[in-house]
This record gives structure tokens, C-alpha cells and sequence, in this order.
């Protein structure tokens, strides 16, 4: 595998690579080998452990690498490869590459009473929000049923944890309500009910300094709310007084602001700093909203409905989900070229629910009606990293936690978990 | 003038006179001559004895005879005084010029008098005179000589004496060789031989003078005369035997007795006197046609021919095969045809492989040989070997001899005649330009969602105008509420009978569904969605319906309590089954199709009134009914300008075989009837902006309806092998879909155009299959729907399905 060998073969069947990584972990001599044109990546990742394993003090355990030519992960040959991109073999390629991401291991199954629609996850615990119109926290450690709520009179459409004892809901029925876990961890206690939408609320988004939160509904609206327990807040309740007892009169809360826009319905919604919101919506855009001018400040148009969109704070693009197969990646910061940046197309069905990674900024995962969740290396949009199969049904949510677990629920009532080794 | 004039005269006046014996002498000498001019034996100079004196002595001879010719012919008096006072100038010339006469002879004698024939075809006048005057002698002896006779010797003599130039007789011309005279004229004096010109002279003339070969010279007068060509012909004529004349000689023998029957037979009896009459019945019937042709009665033909005309006509059909073409003028199709004629095949010319003794570059190498035989024909450079013979001789006959004619005639035979102009089409450019549909986006393709949960039937669906949830009605007696986007099931209603219609209110404050199933209508709060509107609908509904009304086609019930709880609101009640139904885009009116086929009747219902009304008694099978509204045009407000009312508000009612279209305002008169040409109508949609209807039939066909421009359709679209159960325009889109019990929707692209002069395009853009055929009832998609407001499209199956295609 050295330079010798290479010049015993014709040259033109010969590429001249040098090799390098970020982590000096793994760093070898930076020196340029000539590898022939069929080497793939299992052949490059051979390389890379006999070269560490030479120059390794102890017995050097493999790894397995993946390996980036100009920000692209190598799927085929480095010869197919350099013809598709036309990069000329006369010069030296410079391939870096990267521990790969460990395919995630099916953790296990919660099972439901009825579809999962909703999904968040804070340290160990799992918040779910079924059609079935009930929240449920479960424990990711033993997969127990930590405690189940009917929350509201209508399918539950958005959870997030505000705190590790008080979440959040958004509803069919119009409300997002404000829980607290009680002391015992048993029982659930409501704190607010924010009543303002007109129409079903399709989504919910923490803001990052955990005082607000934004909600956005079928009512074509997004609407911001306070988290700070203000009792000038508290007002007398609107007309339809069916949905709440007599004590819950005084938890209402209304919008902190409206802001409407959308021609249609608002499906999802995601803080991006700490006065911007991104929203996706039905009619075919994705709107980006300035919180403290209350406007929109910049506005994507796509040509489908938007089902989901998640923001990676790591890397500051969004990647959404749309009325068809393809996940689109955004730069909202980015001004040149085209609107979408890359597609990843793999997917046989809508892209329900997408989420990036919280922490490795290449990473996301997708949730499909096709039934399959699969893993994405933003740097690699030709083919998906893992697919995680399982689902009887649609997926419609998932969510990758903090804890390193893949979470998708879908319409077969299950709440799937998978463990993702930290990169 | 002065020297051609005298000889023109005297030649006039020696014309009129002709002797037979004069002639005869002449031609005999000349022929004698010619002769020997012929065999090549030169004249003899003996012979050269001229007259010198001859002329004037003519001349002034002549003047006499010319007054007598004058009066003694039948010529008009003007030519005679003409000629008189020509004879007078004459007479004034030669006395002015008598000294010059003899230079004028001696020029004369010099050039040779010119030929006969000549002078007498110059002068016709003279001559018909001259045949008048010998007409009697000249037709009793000698008819065909005496036409072509010599006038020559007129010019000479005009008296009926011998020649009078010299007086000698009929004695040999030799007795004067040794003179210098060759005889006397009339007076007695010595006629002087002619200067005779030296060899060389003669020679030179032989070779100068291109009438030398038939220059004779007269005997008597020795002067030199060239012969015309109607001379030598009459020389040759005699030479040959011949007779002179110009007649035939044994004229074809008509025989009037044959042995063919004839068709008026001859008979030897004297023609009675009566035949020589004009016959008085001929008489009267050519007057009768003559008088008939003057009237204009009858026409004579133009071109009106004999048998015998005929007969001449078909043998000129005979004509030249090798003459060339260009001398006929052609017509342009001939013309073309002789452009695009492709000559006969040549054969090739013979090479020096052909020759029987090639040289030896030509001849085979054993290896060559081997090779040529075992190649097949066609593929053989040269169809024979060449070979070597010593000699021509020992050259076998060629064997393949027929076989080569045969195939050279099959090369005749079969090689094209004419290059035929073709026209190419590219059967694709037949196919008007229609857009791609990738360039038509968007529209739906894929199945993306499936409603599942219904146990039978699916019959009818609705979309919710927010968009947001979807209403079907089933065979299962039930109706359900779906979420467009997960295909989740909200609510289930059960009805007592199979459900056939479900339908949105489309007032956009009202939560209300109206579900026909069997006898009734039930209408329906779903409570999905925003929940101020479905709480404002039933307070709307409680105002309206206090308790039970009846009418004379139905009844309006009020829910009872437990109803309502399960979501029923209002029901209609009919005396049969309710086979249809549709809302007035304002939802307050509905109509409903009571009964099936013939004795379907339509019914308008008033929801907030709690009326029902049956506009046309008499109207035969209703198979759908439509209504609509469109904003009035100038020329709706020019037919009612009273009619304050933006809208022109219209029903739609479809009929077996016809759509009718009534104003709302005027039920009485069809404002418009749509004949889309089919057996069963059964469907139909009208376009969001109301000019446009799309009519479906169970015939498979698809009609599209331009209201502005016809009753006929604009196009009609034969995409579905079976039966079209729902034609269905979007709201926003440009967009139409069809579904059929074939199984698939089709969606096409028809853009309407607000220019007037701009007709729709129309597009089928995508085929959408996917429903399973249902083999009890033969149904597949009974129902499609636009999403009302992405371009997506859901279609109900029999295979007891919702699909969502985006």
C-alpha cells in the first residue's frame, strides 16, 4: 500500500491522495499515497487503521471511519467519484475523514393506546401527546409508563418540556395548556391554559431562553406566549366556556403577540435565536419572523406544504419536511444561490417530522409516512446513513434527545426508541 | 432601267403565241443537249453561232402583236391600256437608245437568257391568258403538256411560223461551220455566229457560273440558254420514258360494279324524270329546320361530323413514335412526369475481364477462384470468372445467355419508372403542441395518504373548506370525518341506510354536513375544526328549526337530544330515496334527486325557510343537478336591467341525454341546453369561474362545454375505458380530474383564459391508479374531489378506501 506498489500499474488507473482528520486522536503522517481508482471507503478505512495501528503505542482497537472529498462522504470508488465530480486526478485529492457515526441500536417500544402524535424528550424522560387526547411521560432507562394524563378534550398535537417537571401541550382543541408534575411524579396539575387560536394548534416551540414559547395553529396564525407566571395576564375567559372547569377560570392566558401572515395553515414553528421564529406552513412558505418588530423578516417559498421543520443551532441551517418525499436543507442566513441548499431524497413518503441532531451539527434524522426513520449526514445527501425500521404505520413525530436517543411515534401507537452512540 | 426595261417588254410581247412544233424542237434540242451536257461531253464551239440582231427585230415584231394580244384576249381593259402605254415608253426607249442597241444585244448574249420555266412562273398573268388563247389546241392534243408548255419560243416568235430568227430551214447546222454567219433572218440578213469564248474563258465560267452544268446553247441562234428546273425535269422525264406532263399517266381504275353488296344498289334503268325535281317534302323539311335554327330551336352541333370525318380522325391517332416530344406542347402534369422519369437501367459496359482473352492481372489465382466460389451470388464482385482462349474462335457460346436476358428484363421490368415526390410527415408534428406536463406543475402524482376504515362502498367524499378534514360516506351506513393530513378518522356517524352523498355546507360559518342517506338528509355538526363556528351553527340551526315542520314533498325534523349528542342536527325527510344531492354555493339552498332513473324529481330546498319546492313538474331522468353563481356580464345585464343583483344565479340540471341551464330568476324558459352527445349523462362540474362545464357520461367520455362559444363541446376527452363516475374542477388550480370505473382519476391541466379570444387549454397530465377493482358491484372510483386548496386530489374507492394523491 505504499508509493512502490502504486508505480508498478499503469499510472492512469492511480489517484494521488493525502489523508488527514480533525481529531488528532486519529491523525497519521501527512504524507501523499497513491491509491488505485476502485478503493472504496472499507478499502480507505483498512488504510487509515493499518497506518494508526503501526504507529499506535499499544494494540490499536479498529474504527471505522467515513471519508469526505470536499465535504462529501464517500459512498462509491474514489475513481467513480472524481469522474462524477469532474475533479481533475491529476493533483493530489485531499480526503479527510471522520469516525463514523455508529448505527443506532433499537432501544425498545412504548406502546400507546392510540396514534403518537407528539414526541419531546428531557434527560431521561419522554413526553409523548397521543390522538387519544392524553400526554404521557414515560422513563427512557426502563421504558416505564411514568405517568399518563388526559390532558385535553381533542388530539394532542405538540408536547415540549419547559422545565424537568412542567410541559407543555398544544391541542386539537384549540389550547396549549402548561402542566406540572407533581411532587410525587404521579400526577399532573395544569398552571395555564393559553386560549387565543381558532383553530387546531399544529405545533409549540420553546424559545432558548425558556420564557416563551410560540404556538402556531390551522388558523393560519403564530401566536407568542409568556411563560412567566403574571397574574395581570390572567383575564376573563372567552365564550366557549364547554372546555374548562370552574377552576381553571383564572389559569387562561392570552397571546403575548398574533402574528398573522400565512394564507394558510401554519404546520410548524421553531425558535431560532432569541427573537427570531421559523415557521412552515401550508402555503408552500417558510417564514421567518422577527419577535421584537413583529413581522416577518424574510420569507422562503417552496412549491409544497410544509409538514415539519427543525433549526439546528450548531450549524444555524433548518431542514423541513414537506407534502413530498424530499427533506430540504435552508440557510435562512444565506442570500446567494438557490433557496433550497441541498434535498435529500430517500424517503418514499411524506417526511412527517424531521430533527436534527443536538449535538453533532452534520447529523438529523427523519420520520416518514412510509414507515421507516432514517439517519442523514448532512454532507452526504445522496443516501441516508441508517434506516430504522420498525413501524407497522405512518411515522408522524420523532425527536433525537440529548440523551442520544432516536424517538419516532407513529400510527401504529408505538413510540419507538433507538440509542445513538455519541459521535 | 434602261437595259432591263426593253427585255421585259419584249418578253411580254413574245409571249402571246405557241406553236407545238416550236415547242417540241426546243425541248428536243435542249434535251439533246442536256445530254450530252449530261455524259460530260463538252458543247461543241461549232455549235456557237449567235443572232446578234434578234431582240429588236422581236421587239418591234412584237409591238404588233402585243395590240393584238390585247384586244383579241379576254384581259381587262385597264391591263391592256397599261400595257399600251408601256409599249409607248418602250417604243419612245428604243428610239432614244437605237444607237445602243447592239451593246445592249451583245450584253444580252453574254448573260445567259433566263430559264423558261422561270420566266413563266413570273409572269401567271400571261400565262392564264396564253392558255385561253391555246386553250382549245392545247386541251384536244396534249392537256398536261400544254399547261406546263415552254413559253420560251413566245419570247422568240409570236406568229404560228417556224422559227423566224433564222430562216435556214431544217438543214444540218454543220453546212455553217466554216461561215461566220449561221444562217438569215427574215429580212434576208446574215445572222452573225456569237463571239465564242477561248478554253480558258470557259473554263473559268465552268468553274465561276453555278448554272454552267445546265447552260445549253441553241443551235439556230447559237446563243447559250440555261435551262430552268422544270426543264430538266422534262429532260429527265424523257429520258427516263416518261411522259412530260405533270398528270398520272394510269389513274387508279374505279370499278363502279363490285362484288360487295351495296346499300343503294345500281341499277341500268334511266333516273326517272321526277328525281331531277327538287323534291318538295325535302324542300319543306329543311325549311321547317332551317326556320327552326333562325329561331334558336335547335343548335346545330359545333363540331358536327360525318362517319366519314371520324373515320379520318382515328387513322390520324397513327403518328410519329420517334419523333421528339418537345414539338408537343405539354401540359404541366406531362411535364413533371417527364422530370421525374427515371431512365432504363444501363447495362454495364463490358470490362477487359470480359474479354475472351484477358489480360493476366484479370484472370483468378486458384485462391481467388476457390473464394468466388464459395461466396454466394450476390455477393461476388464479378458474376463470371475470366478466362483465357487462344483465339475467338475457340470461345464456347455463352451459357448463361438466358439467364442474363432474363435478368436484364427483370431489371427493365422491375427498376422504378418515375421518382415519386413524397411527402414526408413526421406523424409527430401531426400532434398539435400541447405543453409538457412537467412544465404544468403542479399537479398531483402520487398516492400519498389512505383513509382506512370504512367496511364497504365508499360512495361519496367532501373536503372541508379550511382544508383541513375530509367527509365520506359509505355503503357501511356510516359517515366519517378524516384528517386530510394523517389520514386519521375524527368521527364516525352511523346512519340508518347506505350513505350516497356527503357534502360541506360551503358557507364558510357553518360546521354543517349534510349526509343523504335512503329517504333522508341529515345535516350534521361534525364539531371538528374551529369551535366558535360549529357553536354559532347550532345556534343558527336552533333558530331556524324550533320543532317538526312537513310539507308537501318532505318534512324537516328537529334532532332529538340524543341525536345530538351523536352530531345530528336537522333531518329531511322524503317519500323516497334520496338519490342525490348538492348546495347551492351560498348553503342555504340544497337541491335533492328523489327517486331513481325516470322517476327521478328534483327538489330546491330552503334550509333557513324549511321549504321545499319542486320547480319542473315534468323533466324527465335528473341525473345530477349543479348550482352556481358568476358575476353578471354586460350582456346579462342588457337582458334584464332591472336585475339589480350582482350574480346571475343559475341551476344546472342534468338530464339523460342533455344539461340544461336555467336562470334561477326565469324557471320557466331553458336559458341554455348543453347537448354533450352521449346516452347517460353522469356527472358534471362546472368551472370556478362559470363558463366552463365539464360534463362526464357512462359512455366513457368526458365533454367539455365552452357556455360563451357553443352547445356542442369544446372538446370532448375519451381517456376512460369504462363508465366516467365524477368529473370535478379545483377551486384554485387550473386543474380538472375524472375518475372512472375503469379505476384511475385523471387529472388534467385546463387553464381557462380570461381573453375571450384565447379558447382553454386542456392537458391530461396524470393518470392515477391505485382503487382495486370491487368484483361484486363492478365499481372501482366512484368519487374525486379536489383539495380546495393545495393541488392535491382525493378519490373515494369501491375498494372501500379514501386516497389522497399529491
Amino acid at each position: 500500500m505504499d508509493e512502490g506498489e502504486g508505480t508498478m500499474e499503469p499510472q492512469d488507473s492511480y489517484l494521488q491522495i493525502r489523508l488527514h482528520t480533525k481529531s488528532p486522536r486519529f491523525a497519521v503522517t501527512d504524507i501523499p499515497y497513491s491509491i488505485p481508482t476502485t478503493t472504496a471507503s472499507s478499502d480507505l478505512n483498512l488504510l487509515v487503521n493499518q497506518l494508526l495501528g503501526e504507529s499506535a503505542v499499544e494494540n490499536w482497537i479498529p474504527v471505522d471511519f467515513d471519508f469526505l472529498i470536499n465535504g462529501d462522504i464517500l459512498l462509491t470508488s474514489v475513481g467513480e467519484y472524481v469522474q462524477q465530480q469532474q475533479i481533475s486526478s491529476e493533483n493530489v485529492i485531499s480526503i479527510e475523514y471522520i469516525e463514523r457515526a455508529p448505527a443506532p441500536e433499537p432501544d425498545r417500544s412504548l406502546e400507546h393506546r392510540d396514534w403518537v402524535s407528539a414526541v419531546h424528550s428531557f434527560d431521561d424522560y419522554i413526553l409523548t401527546g397521543a390522538y387519544d387526547n392524553s400526554v404521557r411521560v414515560w422513563n427512557s432507562r426502563d421504558g416505564q409508563l411514568v405517568l399518563s394524563h388526559a390532558a385535553h378534550t381533542a388530539p394532542i398535537k405538540g408536547v415540549c418540556w419547559t422545565t424537568s417537571s412542567s410541559f407543555l401541550t398544544a391541542s386539537h382543541d384549540q389550547t396549549v395548556a402548561l402542566w406540572n408534575i407533581d411532587e410525587g411524579g404521579k400526577n399532573v396539575s395544569p398552571r395555564a391554559f393559553f386560549r387565543g387560536h381558532a383553530n387546531s394548534v399544529d405545533a409549540l416551540s420553546l424559545s432558548p431562553d425558556r420564557k416563551k414559547f410560540c404556538s402556531v395553529s390551522w388558523d393560519k396564525t403564530l401566536k407568542i406566549w409568556s411563560l412567566e407566571d403574571d397574574a395581570t395576564e390572567e383575564i376573563a375567559a372567552p365564550a366557549d366556556k364547554k372546555f374548562k372547569g370552574e377552576n381553571r377560570k383564572n389559569l387562561t392566558k392570552t397571546p403575548e403577540m398574533t402574528l398573522p401572515g400565512h394564507k394558510e395553515a401554519v404546520s410548524c414553528c421553531a425558535w431560532t435565536g432569541k427573537t427570531e421564529i421559523i415557521t412552515g406552513s401550508w402555503d408552500h412558505s417558510i417564514r421567518i419572523w422577527d419577535v421584537e418588530l413583529g413581522g416577518v423578516s424574510r420569507q422562503l417559498d417552496s412549491s409544497k406544504a410544509f409538514t415539519s421543520l427543525s433549526y439546528s443551532s450548531l450549524n444555524r441551517t433548518v431542514i423541513s419536511g414537506s407534502s413530498d418525499r424530499l427533506i430540504r436543507l435552508y440557510d435562512p442566513r444565506s442570500h446567494e444561490g438557490s433557496v433550497v441548499k441541498l434535498g435529500f431524497l430517500s424517503h418514499s413518503g411524506w417526511v412527517s417530522s424531521v430533527a436534527w441532531s443536538p449535538n453533532n451539527d452534520h447529523l438529523f434524522i427523519s420520520g416518514s409516512y412510509d414507515k421507516v426513520m432514517k439517519m442523514w449526514d448532512a454532507r452526504s445527501p445522496k443516501a441516508p446513513l441508517y434506516d430504522m425500521a420498525g413501524h407497522s404505520d405512518k411515522i408522524l413525530c420523532c425527536s433525537w434527545s440529548d440523551r442520544n436517543l432516536l424517538l419516532s411515534g407513529g400510527a401504529d401507537s408505538a413510540l419507538k426508541v433507538f440509542s445513538a452512540a455519541r459521535v | 432601267m434602261a437595259t432591263s426595261r426593253p427585255s421585259k417588254a419584249s418578253k411580254r410581247r413574245r409571249q402571246p403565241s405557241s406553236d407545238q412544233q416550236r415547242k417540241a424542237d426546243i425541248v428536243d434540242d435542249a434535251a439533246d443537249n442536256l445530254v450530252s451536257l449530261f455524259v460530260d461531253h463538252p458543247a461543241s464551239d461549232e455549235e456557237n453561232n449567235g443572232d446578234q440582231e434578234e431582240s429588236p427585230i422581236d421587239g418591234e415584231d412584237g409591238g404588233g402583236h402585243e395590240d393584238e394580244n390585247a384586244t383579241g384576249s379576254d384581259a381587262s381593259d385597264e391591263s391592256s391600256e397599261y400595257s399600251d402605254d408601256d409599249d409607248e415608253d418602250e417604243d419612245e426607249v428604243e428610239e432614244e437608245g437605237s444607237d445602243n442597241e447592239d451593246e445592249d444585244e451583245e450584253e444580252k448574249a453574254d448573260e445567259p437568257v433566263v430559264g423558261i420555266g422561270e420566266e413563266m412562273a413570273s409572269k401567271p398573268a400571261n400565262d392564264s391568258a396564253l392558255a385561253k388563247e391555246n386553250g382549245e389546241l392545247a386541251s384536244s392534243s396534249m392537256p398536261s403538256y400544254a399547261v406546263a408548255a415552254d413559253p420560251k419560243e413566245y419570247d422568240f416568235d409570236s406568229s404560228d411560223e417556224e422559227d423566224v430568227r433564222n430562216t435556214v430551214g431544217n438543214v444540218p447546222m454543220e453546212w455553217y461551220n466554216d461561215y461566220p454567219h449561221i444562217g438569215y433572218d427574215w429580212q434576208g440578213e446574215k445572222i452573225i455566229k456569237p463571239a465564242t469564248a477561248n478554253e480558258i474563258d470557259k473554263f473559268l465560267k465552268r468553274m465561276d457560273d453555278p448554272n454552267f452544268w445546265k447552260t445549253v446553247k441553241d443551235k439556230l441562234t447559237g446563243q447559250d440558254v440555261v435551262l430552268s428546273d422544270q426543264d430538266l425535269e422534262i429532260i429527265q422525264k424523257l429520258q427516263l420514258g416518261k411522259l412530260t406532263g405533270s398528270g398520272e399517266a394510269y389513274e387508279p381504275f374505279e370499278d363502279i360494279f363490285s362484288h360487295e353488296v351495296m346499300d343503294t344498289p345500281l341499277s341500268s334503268r334511266a333516273p326517272s324524270k321526277r328525281s331531277f325535281l327538287p323534291s318538295l317534302l325535302e324542300k319543306d323539311k329543311v325549311s321547317k329546320l332551317v326556320y327552326a335554327i333562325k329561331m334558336g330551336l335547335i343548335k346545330p352541333a359545333r363540331d358536327w361530323k360525318t362517319p366519314t370525318d371520324e373515320a379520318e380522325e382515328k387513322e390520324e391517332q397513327f403518328y410519329a413514335i420517334w419523333t421528339p416530344e418537345e414539338s408537343i406542347e405539354d401540359s404541366k402534369s406531362a411535364r413533371a412526369r417527364k422530370r421525374n422519369a427515371i431512365s432504363a437501367p444501363k447495362i454495364a459496359l463490358p470490362g477487359h475481364a470480359e474479354s475472351y482473352n484477358p489480360p493476366a492481372e484479370y484472370l483468378m489465382t486458384e485462391k481467388e477462384k476457390q473464394r468466388w466460389r464459395a461466396e454466394d451470388r450476390e455477393d461476388r464482385r464479378l458474376d463470371f470468372m475470366p478466362r483465357q482462349y487462344k483465339s475467338l474462335r475457340l470461345l464456347p457460346a455463352w451459357n448463361r445467355f438466358i439467364k442474363d436476358r432474363f435478368e436484364r428484363c427483370l431489371d427493365l421490368y422491375l427498376c422504378p419508372r418515375q421518382r415519386k415526390m413524397k411527402v414526408n410527415v413526421d406523424p409527430e408534428d401531426l400532434i398539435p403542441k400541447l405543453p409538457k406536463p412537467k412544465d404544468l406543475q403542479p399537479f398531483p402524482t402520487t398516492e400519498a395518504v389512505r383513509y382506512l376504515g370504512h367496511s364497504d362502498i365508499v360512495r361519496s367524499i367532501s373536503v372541508h373548506q379550511d382544508g383541513q378534514f375530509l367527509a365520506s360516506g359509505s355503503d357501511d351506513c356510516s359517515a366519517r370525518i378524516w384528517e386530510v393530513s394523517t389520514g386519521r378518522c375524527y368521527k364516525t356517524f352511523v346512519m340508518p341506510d347506505p350513505v350516497v352523498y356527503v357534502g360541506w355546507c360551503p358557507k364558510r360559518d357553518l360546521m354543517l354536513l349534510a349526509v343523504a342517506a335512503g329517504s333522508s338528509v341529515y345535516f350534521l355538526n361534525p364539531e371538528v375544526g374551529n369551535k366558535l363556528v360549529s357553536s354559532n351553527t347550532d345556534h343558527l340551526l336552533d333558530k331556524v328549526i324550533s320543532s317538526d315542520v312537513t310539507n308537501a314533498i318532505t318534512s324537516f325534523h328537529k334532532a332529538s337530544p340524543e341525536e345530538r349528542k351523536q352530531g345530528f342536527r336537522i333531518t329531511v325527510r322524503h317519500s323516497k330515496k334520496v338519490a342525490n344531492l348538492t348546495w347551492h354555493p351560498k348553503g342555504d339552498f340544497f337541491a335533492t334527486i328523489m327517486g331513481e332513473g325516470p322517476a327521478g324529481m328534483l327538489i330546491v330546498h330552503q334550509l333557513s325557510k324549511l321549504t321545499s319546492d319542486v320547480p319542473w313538474k315534468k323533466l324527465g331522468t335528473v341525473t345530477k343537478v349543479l348550482f352556481h353563481d358568476y358575476v353578471k356580464t354586460e350582456k346579462d345585464e342588457e337582458e334584464d336591467p332591472a336585475d339589480k343583483d350582482p350574480y346571475k344565479r343559475v341551476i344546472l340540471v342534468a338530464l339523460q341525454r342533455e344539461v340544461r341551464i336555467y336562470n334561477l330568476k326565469k324557471l320557466d324558459t331553458v336559458s341554455k341546453k348543453l347537448e354533450p352527445n352521449c346516452n347517460y349523462v353522469s356527472c358534471m362540474a362546472i368551472h370556478p369561474k362559470g363558463d366552463n362545464v365539464l360534463v362526464g357520461s357512462y359512455d366513457r367520455r368526458v365533454s367539455w362545454f365552452d357556455l360563451d362559444s357553443s352547445n356542442k363541446p369544446y372538446q370532448t376527452m375519451r381517456h376512460h375505458s369504462r363508465g366516467v363516475r365524477q368529473v370535478t374542477f379545483h377551486k384554485k388550480y387550473p386543474l380538472f380530474a375524472s375518475c372512472s370505473d375503469d379505476g384511475s382519476v385523471i387529472v388534467s391541466h385546463g387553464m381557462v383564459y380570461n381573453d375571450l379570444n384565447q379558447f382553454p387549454l386542456i392537458v391530461p397530465v396524470k393518470e392515477l391508479k391505485g382503487h382495486a377493482h370491487n368484483v361484486e358491484s363492478g365499481l372501482n372510483v366512484l368519487d374525486v374531489q379536489f383539495h380546495p386548496t393545495q393541488p392535491w386530489v382525493f378519490s373515494a374507492g369501491a375498494d372501500r378506501t379514501v386516497r389522497l394523491y399529491v
